[in-house]
Parts: structure tokens; sequence; C-alpha cells
């Protein structure tokens, strides 16, 4: 089963929307990725190369899973983020929550970007796509000229 | 006294048992690295190893063996370089089931060159026995064809008695080998 025969064709455009639109918004961000968390890419956007993107996704399904176990081992009730300091940039990694498949948000900040801004951002990117893809699975969206239209009883 | 302590690699395709080896020898509770398999196609597992799993098993003489076990699919290959290093060994598990299997052998003993190159590997192959092809003398035969050695069994990775019989083959070997060492330099 591919990506596609998971999410669906409607949903994988609706990832790469909302990455995108993150993306456009957040100047100091070199690039996202939202994949599975075992490691299939299913979105992305900015300066990651096809290579980049496949090896990137696997690397942060296993970051993520890594910290989750570390988490575990430490007592603590759950794994929020995973940040990774550079020494030019930022790289946070979140799971996006309730979704079937599971997924991951991965992004990679610049040397300007503010580690609470990333947060911030990133979280709220993967509420967004968890609104939007439960919203899909439950066949009331309307999806018009390729971008997804809420529904008017939808939370915001 | 404190005993020295050794890494080990248990690798191999997805399903092919390394998890569940590793916990049927670990001391302490296994640390799995675990995730929703969406590779239904590869395999019909529900979950699967996307980082790592470590496990640790005592041995009589007081040392300390370390188990690692690396996620199959390909995908994460870096994982594969990225624990090797330090390694003592490595157990190499094969399923029979799967068709491609000595092309997935192949590709194992790329990575793990300088480690059965130097007698530090096992072979173990799983579901031999509802799977009869290849058989051990064919993957005997394989290995010779490419000038390699390693022992291979054929064996249940739910069984602790067929791991433990890997792990002892393994370092038979490696104590054989430092054996023959350094009888040659003395």
């Amino acid at each position: 089963m591919n990506v596609e025969e998971m999410i669906g064709k409607a949903g994988i455009q609706t990832c790469q929307s909302c990455i995108d639109s993150l993306y456009g918004r957040l100047s100091e961000l070199k690039f996202l990725l939202l994949a599975t968390t075992d490691g299939f890419e299913v979105a992305a956007a900015g300066d990651i190369s096809q290579d980049d993107y496949s090896r990137m996704s696997a690397m942060a399904s296993s970051l993520l899973s890594l910290s989750q176990a570390i988490v575990k081992d430490a007592e603590l009730p759950a794994c929020q983020d995973v940040i990774v300091d550079g020494v030019d940039g930022k790289i946070l990694v979140l799971a996006v929550p309730g979704q079937q498949p599971d997924l991951l948000l991965m992004g990679v900040g610049n040397a300007q970007s503010a580690l609470g801004g990333l947060i911030f951002n990133l979280r709220a990117t993967a509420q967004e796509i968890r609104a939007a893809l439960s919203v899909l699975n439950t066949t009331d969206a309307v999806v018009v000229n390729e971008h997804f239209v809420k529904p008017s009883l939808a939370s915001v | 006294m404190a005993g020295n302590e050794h890494k080990l690699i248990v690798s191999g395709c997805i399903g092919a048992g390394k998890t569940t080896a590793i916990s049927q020898l670990s001391k302490i509770r296994v640390v799995s690295t675990e995730a929703q398999n969406n590779d239904i196609q590869n395999s019909s597992k529900a979950q699967t190893t996307v980082a790592m799993d470590y496990g640790e098993l005592s041995l009589d003489n007081g040392d300390r063996l370390r188990l690692y076990g690396t996620p199959g699919q390909k995908r994460f290959d870096y994982m594969w370089k990225v624990m090797a290093p330090g390694s003592l060994g490595v157990i190499l598990l094969l399923d029979n089931q799967r068709k491609q299997v000595l092309e997935e052998l192949q590709e194992y003993l790329a990575v793990f060159q300088s480690f059965i190159q130097e007698q530090r590997m096992v072979i173990g192959v799983v579901r031999s026995n509802e799977y009869h092809y290849p058989s051990v003398g064919d993957y005997y035969a394989y290995l010779r064809s490419v000038q390699l050695q390693a022992p291979v069994f054929s064996i249940d990775a739910r069984r602790r008695s067929d791991i433990v019989l890997l792990i002892n083959a393994l370092l038979s070997q490696i104590e054989m080998k430092i054996k023959l060492q350094a009888r040659s330099v003395s």
C-alpha cells in the first residue's frame, strides 16, 4: 500500500497545501516535510531534493521514535517535540496527532530561526493537517479548484 | 568485578525476527522503536522497527553483550552504518518466505563486508521449515560462489535456544580467530 492509497489524492493535496502555506509564511524555514512515522514521504516544501526528502523522512521517523522511547524510559508522560539545535540552524520534529496513518512533521530552520517560532508554527500546522484530514475522512469537505475549502461547521 | 562489554548487531530483512530475537535474550527490558507499518507490500506486520532495538545479556565469564537490532527496510540503511562501528560481530537473520532472499543476502553482505571477511558473522534463516527454498545448502553454495564463509543455521527466532545457538556460534568463531592469530604471532 503506498501513501496515496493510505491518505488519498485529496489528502496529499491538502497536506501539501498546509505545508506550502507554512513555508510561504515563515521565511526562516529551509525546508519542511511531512512523512509517515515509518519513514515514507507525504509532502515537502523548500530547498530539498527528492533523494534528501526520502532519506530525511526515514531519519525523522527514527529520531522521533527513539525520542519517544527515551521519554518513556525517563517516565515522562509523552514526547511533544524533538529539537536538534545545530550550529547554523534548528531542526524540529513532531508527531501529527490523531491521524491514520500516523504522521510526523519536520521543519529545518536557518541560522536566523527562533526556536519558539518554529515550535508554535509547526504545532499549529500539525493541528491544521489533522483537522483537514479528519474532515476529508468524514467526506464533509468540498475540494474546489484543488484548494481545500473548510466546511462552515468545521472548527477553526 | 565487572567484565568486558561487547556490542553485537542483529540485522536482516523486515519480519525476520530481529526484535523477537533480542527480546528472547535480553535480561533488561528491551528498548524498541516501532512505528505503524505502512509498507504492507513488503510485510504484513502491524509494526516495524524504525530506529533500533536494544537489549543486554550477561555471559558466563561476567562479560556483557549489548545487542543492537537494526531496522530491516532499505530506507533505514543509514542506521546499519551508524550502528556497525565498534561491533564485535553481526547476526544476520533472513526470512525464507521472501522471494528475493538471496538478493537481500547479497545486499547485506555488501553492507557488512568487513564482518564476514573477518569471520564475525553468522546467518540464521527463519521459516525454512515452511519454505524450503533456498535450503541451507543453497545458502552455502551462494556464499562459496562469492568466496565468503559464514555459518548458516535454520532457526526459529521465537525460540531462545536457537538465538543462543547463533550467539555461541558467533562467539566461538571470533574466539577461534583470536587464538589462531595469537598462535601465528608467537
